[in-house]
């Protein structure tokens, strides 16, 4: 199974409250109307053409979408896109598998690119639910193949109504990369739209998808210092975005916690989603983002790689949890190590260097050891309840002289 | 736009990479190349070409501008086509205008039978089947529907361009044979123009079977991304639309779906197994589909094993979930005795995770393969016998319940299990699970087929390990010369595909996608179908036959041209399968029918290799068609059947057989046979030296039907004194000494050589004076072998294109030897006559021979 190695989860906990908006109840009558401000903004998608859903793709089954021309269901220009939420397919057996639509920030056919969000501030869309009950409608941010998504973000659609959506961005949560010219961005190649599946089908209009800027300068770095030794004790804010996760369906949720800490802070807490048959999830601990600081150039073989795993009592994780050590240039991990977690019990895991460095695709001549590190990856198998465990104190342990 | 303007987000180095210096720089098809198009025609032109070639959309074809006849040869119950081309002298908006046409008989062949597209050109900046003499530039591709076109604005062109309008013939059943003719209209910069147009309908109808087995992937969630819907409505119509074509695709609209399908795990029931089972009988009971696809859904399972070090090894490999997957069986054994039907007929497997098991050269690969295919073996016995537990429906007789068991433990026991692969080596090295054999049909690509030995041990290995069938597949690789469905590949290479596994009893062809609407390896999107050629990063065109047809309106997708030309090709498939069921029904052996067959395709390749550079091929196809018409017309009117021919020398001699009271004749002679169980047999003896082509005609009824057969030239002896003088060393360390001598009554020139330092004894011989050119099939030569057995191998330079090709190769043993040389191979006609003909020994196990090796020649045989 190919692993789609994605980055930077974003947290559970709101950073900054996110507005909804119930401006209107009914659909556009007039140009004067127009929901959309005259400035700053650069409308990314107005879904005038069928060839204005090019740059959209749909995932998990989702229904369709096509454009539409009923006034009704239109708030800005001469058409909206009808989005058809298929009732479930799967007769109950795909319901962790949450349908979206993926919007490119980077329009190709008219040589938009709105990708760097430097200075965006805020992503937001008009959406009319059709449907006689309240809706809900998900947003994240993809930041990159490598750097993965945000977290997802909920808001609130009212029966038979419009709703405009605004989503504001914590600039500092988006990981820095450079673009063709060598220049520092903050890249979103585009948006997710989550939406539930309901037991019928249920159709929304989506019109004037656009951004808002935001010009002041970026707050301070989110990357901060390590602790001796520390490889992610979890204790930051930063070393939670900095977790890559699956982009599968069925992926974890990653969030910090202090319902569990080895280290006396806060621990990474891994909810796995149910689904009704097993299959594998991944979540990552990436060097690109969360071990800029650590030097493993000073490791001997008669150190200690070091972390906490505790799976609670109450919807505790049972069942294995594999552990694949990646090095700089390797495309096969090194090590694996298998832990044996059931509920209700603490595993300090405690590994000296010189088993991973002996593994049999461990070979210091060729960057493949600890030293090199450059990825640590979970993998574990989904079961037909969510399960959490905590992870804490990743850490080296020097041996004692 | 003209141009492609390379967009800032792709840097994709434009490139020219055009193979062959040898080779005129051309666009696709004989045109000459301009990237500004034709800017010096003054008026426009509207002209018409072949439905088996591309034209770029900016190159020059001012030299067929005079070819003004659309053409088309069919079948009835047969898709052909052809194409008007416009190229605009202004830029302009155009019109086509279809009609009605009528034969002598003033029977109309209705307009409502063709149906016109728009080319949409695609533009190819860089060249990656360098085995191709074409360039980049503007291939035709995506074909629009011609009103959708026009309501889309999209009939329009530029000034200097050409354009495409392909027009299709579904040739109606019922049709009656003969020539129609009338004339299309177009109107195009302020002008109309009358396009003659000439269909030839043969008395033939292609049947609705399909026989070609196919497996070409379709992807439902790539569907879902470029078509925004997923419903199983737009899943079916992707499914149903290839089926027109004669393709079966890999997976079913809802079983196989990948989305669906994620979730399922051994030990649970979430597997929609009603739907699939519906769709297997309604895929069962399709004549269209010649094969489907089981599904082997995936589980893990830890082997050990011996590595390719000798060390003992542990690995977790994939598998096939056995619960799930005899689950399926289970499930469709059952449904069988409801629909009284072995529903398992035309069932496979393809366990993709083995797919290309020997690329990465691991032993796990081949430890996979082992593992799975002898396990699917098992598991399909155990089912067999598990149906001996089904109880008798009460409608169904005790005869046939024992029938119906006995065809599905048949078909389970027989399956095909395929699996793709470069080679066969890797499969049986032994030391891995020490497992029984496996029952594979291998599938390597088309191009492993390039050798009668290889062909052979493919049909060695299918009866020995497999169930006596082989498939092939194309994709990334090969390149051109060989079949491919590359967009920079010309077009009748996907289409020669197909006469190419009919040759070679290869029964099924894989192709991974049709559906890649997605750029592989990476998450970027690709959001304009239309406009981008590579998908799958070194091959333009791989991975997708069809465009998604939301942005035009359309509910379903778009075929191109290279689709269309797979289905002419499965079409030509089966139309040679139902020709050789006439002869088989008349006792006549898979041999003795191949030797029919050469006469309509040994012009069209070689080894799997497409004759591009011998003339027009496409024209060579219309003739190769043409004989195929004649055949069916013999056989299916009046019964004949050509049951073998033998050459020897100068001598062919036929046995025909037709129906009692057909008559017979030879170049203008009735022939007398003598008649048997309502069939008359003949038997013919031509002389080369008096004609050299085969005449034949049959009359039935009133009616007339033929066919010419072209035998060649007749053979020309040539003694081995013509040699004397004309033979030397090849290389300077080689001491050859030639004297003459009799061996047996009969005078040969006797050549001894010597190489003690390089221990590659060689000779050539400067047969200018002979003449062997395109005339020649083949040379064959009388060898003596004085001393003990050498292996030969024969090398020809020919004397426009330099360069020494493998003509023949033999063990030579102790005294007399043939050795045959394939002069068809060399493309005399193109590369000019043989000027040398190198004989190069070795020992029979590969080392160097420093002792002195002395042949004699006899006379040499070059027959045509």
């Amino acid at each position: 199974m190919k692993k789609l190695l994605t980055t930077a989860m974003a947290l559970i906990l709101a950073a900054t409250a996110c507005g909804v908006s119930a401006d209107r109840t009914t659909a556009r009558a007039t140009e004067s109307e127009s929901v959309i401000p005259s400035n700053p903004v650069r409308l990314v998608n107005d879904f005038e053409t069928q060839k204005d859903l090019n740059s959209m793709m749909m995932y998990t089954v989702l229904g369709k979408v096509t454009v539409q021309s009923d006034e009704s269901y239109i708030s800005h220009g001469e058409a909206s896109a009808k989005i058809t939420v298929m009732a479930d397919p799967f007769d109950g057996g795909y319901d962790a598998y949450t349908p979206s639509l993926y919007q490119s920030m980077n329009i190709k056919k008219d040589g938009r690119d709105y990708r760097d969000f430097s200075k965006t501030g805020t992503v937001e869309f008009d959406l009319y639910n059709s449907s006689d009950t309240q809706q809900r409608i998900g947003l994240a941010l993809y930041y990159s193949y490598y750097n993965g998504s945000s977290a997802r973000e909920w808001f609130t659609l009212a029966p038979n109504a419009w709703t405009t959506v605004r989503y504001s961005v914590t600039r500092e949560l988006i990981p820095e990369s450079k673009n063709g010219e060598g220049n520092t961005v903050r890249n979103v190649e585009g948006v997710y739209l989550y939406f539930d599946r309901q037991q019928e089908e249920t159709n929304f209009y989506l019109d004037a998808l656009r951004l808002y800027s935001n010009d002041s300068p970026i707050g301070e770095s989110v990357k901060g210092e390590l602790k001796e030794n520390e490889i992610c004790s979890f204790d930051s804010l930063w070393q939670i975005t900095g977790t890559a996760m699956s982009t599968g369906n069925a992926r974890p949720t990653l969030s910090q916690s202090k319902a569990f800490t080895s280290d006396g802070g806060s621990s990474l807490k891994v909810q796995t989603t149910a689904t009704a048959a097993g299959g594998y999830y991944y979540f990552y601990l990436r060097k690109a983002n969360l071990y800029k600081f650590a030097n493993f150039s000073k490791l001997s073989d008669d150190d200690y790689f070091c972390f906490e795993l505790y799976s609670p009592t109450d919807g505790g994780f049972e069942g294995a949890i594999h552990m694949y050590i990646y090095t700089a240039g390797q495309s096969a991990y090194i090590s694996e190590t298998v832990f044996n977690v059931t509920a209700g019990n603490l595993l300090k895991v405690r590994i000296p260097l010189s088993e991973i460095n002996s593994a049999p695709n461990a070979d210091p001549e060729n960057d493949a050891c600890f030293q090199y590190l450059i990825d640590i990856t979970f993998g574990y198998r989904t079961s037909n309840s969510s399960q959490t465990f905590y992870i804490d104190n990743v850490r080296v342990e020097k041996a004692a002289n | 736009m003209k141009k492609k303007t390379i967009s800032k987000w792709g840097q994709r180095a434009v490139a020219i990479l055009c193979a062959l210096t040898a080779i005129p720089f051309v666009g696709c098809d004989g045109g000459e190349t301009s990237q500004d198009g034709d800017e010096t025609l003054k008026e426009t032109v509207v002209w018409a070409a072949y439905g088996t070639e591309k034209l770029l959309r900016e190159t020059n074809y001012s030299t067929r501008h005079n070819e003004k006849t659309l053409k088309i040869a069919t079948f009835q119950n047969e898709y052909e086509s052809a194409q008007i081309m416009i190229t605009a002298a202004n830029d302009t908006k155009y019109t086509v205008q279809l009609a009605d046409l009528t034969n002598e008989n003033g029977t109309t062949l209705s307009k409502d039978a063709f149906s016109a597209y728009h080319e949409k050109y695609i533009y190819v900046d860089r060249i990656f089947d360098t085995g191709t003499p074409t360039s980049v530039g503007w291939y035709p591709d995506a074909l629009l529907p011609y009103d959708t076109a026009v309501s889309y604005g999209e009939n329009s062109i530029e000034k200097g361009d050409n354009q495409g309008v392909w027009v299709t013939l579904n040739t109606p059943k019922t049709q009656e044979e003969g020539v129609y003719t009338g004339a299309f209209k177009v109107t195009a910069d302020g002008k109309s123009f009358d396009i003659p147009v000439e269909v030839t309908v043969y008395g033939y109808a292609l049947s609705d079977e399909t026989h070609i087995k196919t497996s070409f992937g379709i992807n439902y969630d790539w569907v879902s991304y470029a078509e925004l819907d997923s419903t199983p409505e737009m899943m079916q119509t992707y499914y149903d639309f290839l089926l027109d074509y004669r393709i079966s695709p890999s997976d079913f609209p809802m079983a196989l779906n990948n989305s669906y399908t994620a979730y399922k795990q051994e030990g649970t029931n979430t597997f929609r197994t009603e739907e699939f089972i519906e769709d297997a009988v309604a895929t069962a009971r399709n004549e269209k589909v010649a094969s489907w696809r089981l599904p082997t859904i995936g589980s893990t399972a830890t082997v050990t094993y011996t590595d390719n070090a000798g060390n003992p090894a542990t690995a977790s490999i994939p598998c096939v979930g056995k619960e799930t997957y005899q689950r399926f069986l289970k499930d469709v054994a059952t449904r069988a005795l409801t629909e009284d039907l072995d529903l398992f007929e035309k069932a496979y497997t393809y366990m993709t995770f083995c797919d290309e098991y020997d690329a990465s050269g691991a032993a796990s690969g081949r430890i996979r393969v082992e593992y799975n295919y002898n396990k699917i073996k098992e598991y399909n016995a155990e089912i067999a016998e598990w149906i001996e537990t089904l109880a008798k429906p009460e409608t169904m007789t005790d005869e046939r319940f024992s029938e119906l068991k006995g065809e599905m433990k048949s078909s389970l026991l027989t399956m095909e299990h395929i699996l793709t692969g470069a080679s066969l080596d890797g499969i049986y090295q032994g030391g891995g699970l020490g497992l029984d054999t496996p029952s594979v049909t291998f599938v390597p690509t088309i191009d492993q087929y390039a050798t009668e030995g290889n062909r052979e041990a493919f049909e060695q290995y299918a009866t020995e390990y497999g169930v006596g069938q082989t498939w092939a597949y194309t994709a990334v690789n090969p390149c051109a010369p060989y079949p491919t469905y590359h967009l920079e590949d010309q077009l009748i290479s996907s289409r020669l595909l197909n006469w190419m596994l009919y040759d070679y009893d290869i029964e099924g062809n894989l192709f991974w996608s049709s559906t890649l609407y997605k750029y592989t390896g990476t998450s970027v999107q690709v959001q304009d179908y239309y406009s981008e050629p590579l998908r799958y990063s070194t091959m333009n065109g791989d991975g997708f036959l069809l465009y998604p047809g939301r942005e035009y309106g359309i509910f379903g997708p778009v075929s191109c041209l290279r689709l269309e030309s797979i289905r002419d090709g499965n079409e030509d498939y089966d139309l040679l399968y139902e020709l050789e069921e006439f002869y088989t029904q008349r006792g006549v052996s898979g041999a003795k029918f191949d030797q029919l067959l050469n006469f309509m395709t040994n012009a069209l390749y070689t080894n799997a290799r497409c004759n591009y550079t011998a003339g027009d091929i496409n024209a060579k196809l219309i003739a190769s068609r043409e004989m195929l018409a004649d055949f069916l017309l013999l056989a299916s009117k009046a019964g004949v059947v050509i049951e073998s021919f033998t050459r020897n020398l100068n001598e062919v001699n036929f046995v025909i057989s037709a129906d009692e009271g057909v008559t017979l004749a030879l170049g203008g002679k009735t022939l007398s046979g003598t008649t048997e169980n309502g069939v008359t047999k003949y038997a013919v003896d031509i002389d080369l030296r008096e004609q050299t082509v085969f005449a034949l005609k049959a009359t039935v009824n009133g009616e007339e039907y033929g066919v010419e057969l072209p035998l060649g030239e007749p053979a020309n002896i040539v003694e081995s004194d013509a040699l004397i003088g004309k033979i030397s060393a090849y290389r300077s360390d080689v001491v050859l000494e030639e004297t003459t001598d009799t061996i047996d009554g009969e005078s040969v020139v006797k050549v001894s050589m010597t190489d003690e330092i390089g221990g590659k004894p060689s000779m050539q011989i400067d047969v200018e004076a002979l003449a062997i050119d395109q005339k020649y099939k083949t040379v064959k030569v009388r060898i003596y072998n004085y001393g003990d057995e050498v292996t030969l191998s024969v090398t020809a330079e020919r004397k426009i294109i330099k360069g020494y090709l493998q003509v023949g190769q033999i063990t030579l043993a102790a005294g007399w030897n043939e050795v045959e040389l394939d002069i068809a191979s060399l493309n005399c006609a193109e590369r000019g006559q043989v000027m040398d003909i190198r004989f190069n020994f070795k020992s029979p196990s590969e080392e160097t021979l420093t002792d002195t090796v002395a042949i004699a020649i006899g006379e040499m045989i070059m027959e045509g």
